[in-house]
């Protein structure tokens, strides 16, 4: 039982004044992952042997390298952006928000680090 | 988490069906019934319809229905001409005002009439729509101003000025988008959904209003805006051919602008 009025309850705790950043970065990494996805995809489709050892000459290349890197860590911070968004609309449960949050941004910081010293130690031998 | 089935009290039956007392030029009508007083759960009622007999419209079956065969069947209405957006409801699996629907369209084929998705049901086909209503008053839907204006004049605006506010004056607030939204569907409670950011952008729009930043800072939050995600339902769905997903990338726009973008 409330008498707390209608209007009271949709203002709730009122605007939390940003929110602008996160849809920006999605757009921006979503532009990013166009080119950088085609020049990985292409460069892979162009090798003449998928094997590893075509891959780590290739890698061997810094703009190669580069590119890779930057299509690895911007699909990572998309994805990521994308789950907090699929977590937020579909999870009611604040505990469960709160764990599943914490999940993505561990799993995010994670995958990054695994993907620039992956590419890192091919690059530098 | 999110639920996929209705709760078991709120399973739809089959229920009666009203046979038509004379007539050839039958069509059959389906309504959604459900009363707070019986305690049972909502069914779909059939109805044939004599429409040798019936106006053109939706609205106007559900009428003959209620004056002829079945005086308990509830629902709102009132102009009959699509201004007033009483008669909101959902229509063979689309939101739109029953006034304004031919049922010739549906070329004899059966007609569902369900309440608005995804609201609580007061009976039948009538939503509860004050949740809707305590929405569209928290963005303070009238012109807010610090200056004063000469007790003799107007407050002016030009040709190009007015035209800033075609294609949002004329919402009529029916919320048939706002109940159309899966995003408002999930989170109606802090999302301000379709119809409210399209009155919201009405009056960022209008150039006489001197609040635009307070309102643009009032609406900057991950749900009252963003949780638009441009499904685009709404524009499908909006009875007068009006884009409520553009109004709303209008004050993503905005906001973008303010951030110096």
């Amino acid at each position: 039982m409330s008498y707390q009025s209608d209007v009271a309850k949709v203002k709730g705790l009122g605007s939390a004044k940003h929110g602008f950043s996160h849809w920006w970065m999605q757009r921006m990494t979503a532009v990013l992952l166009v080119p950088t996805g085609l020049f990985v995809l292409i460069s892979l489709l162009r090798l003449d042997a998928l094997s590893a050892q075509s891959m780590v000459v290739w890698m061997q290349n810094p703009i190669h390298s580069i590119v890779l890197l930057l299509f690895t860590l911007t699909a990572s911070y998309h994805g990521a952006l994308g789950l907090q968004v699929v977590v937020e609309d579909y999870v009611s449960s604040h505990t469960w928000q709160l764990i599943l949050q914490y999940i993505i941004k561990l799993s995010m910081i994670l995958l990054m680090m695994v993907n620039t010293y992956a590419v890192s130690s091919v690059l530098f031998g | 988490m999110a639920e996929f089935r209705l709760p078991k009290n709120s399973r739809v039956q089959k229920g009666k069906h009203h046979k038509a007392a004379s007539g050839t030029n039958l069509t059959t009508v389906k309504v959604y019934r459900w009363s707070p007083d019986d305690g049972e759960n909502p069914r779909t009622d059939t109805y044939e319809v004599d429409m040798d007999n019936c106006g053109p419209m939706v609205l106007d079956a559900l009428i003959k229905i209620k004056d002829e065969m079945d005086s308990t069947v509830t629902f709102r209405r009132s102009c009959r001409e699509g201004i007033c957006g009483s008669c909101a409801m959902n229509i063979n699996g689309t939101n739109t005002l029953a006034c304004t629907t031919s049922i010739k369209q549906f070329k004899g084929k059966e007609i569902a009439i369900y309440p608005l998705p995804h609201m609580e049901v007061i009976k039948d086909l009538v939503p509860d729509l004050t949740h809707f209503y305590a929405q569209y008053a928290s963005i303070k839907p009238w012109m807010q101003t610090d200056s004063v204006p000469l007790p003799d004049k107007e407050r002016l605006q030009s040709i190009e000025e007015r035209e800033q506010l075609d294609g949002l004056y004329e919402c009529i607030l029916c919320a048939c988008c706002q109940t159309s939204c899966p995003s408002y569907w999930w989170n109606g409670d802090r999302y301000l959904g379709p119809a409210v950011l399209l009155q919201s952008y009405r009056w960022l729009a209008d150039s006489r209003d001197e609040y635009t930043g307070e309102r643009l800072e009032d609406l900057e939050d991950p749900f009252k805006v963003y949780r638009c995600h441009t499904i685009m339902n709404c524009a499908n769905t909006c009875p007068k051919g009006l884009n409520p997903g553009k109004a709303i990338g209008e004050i993503k726009k905005m906001i973008a602008q303010r951030h110096a973008l």
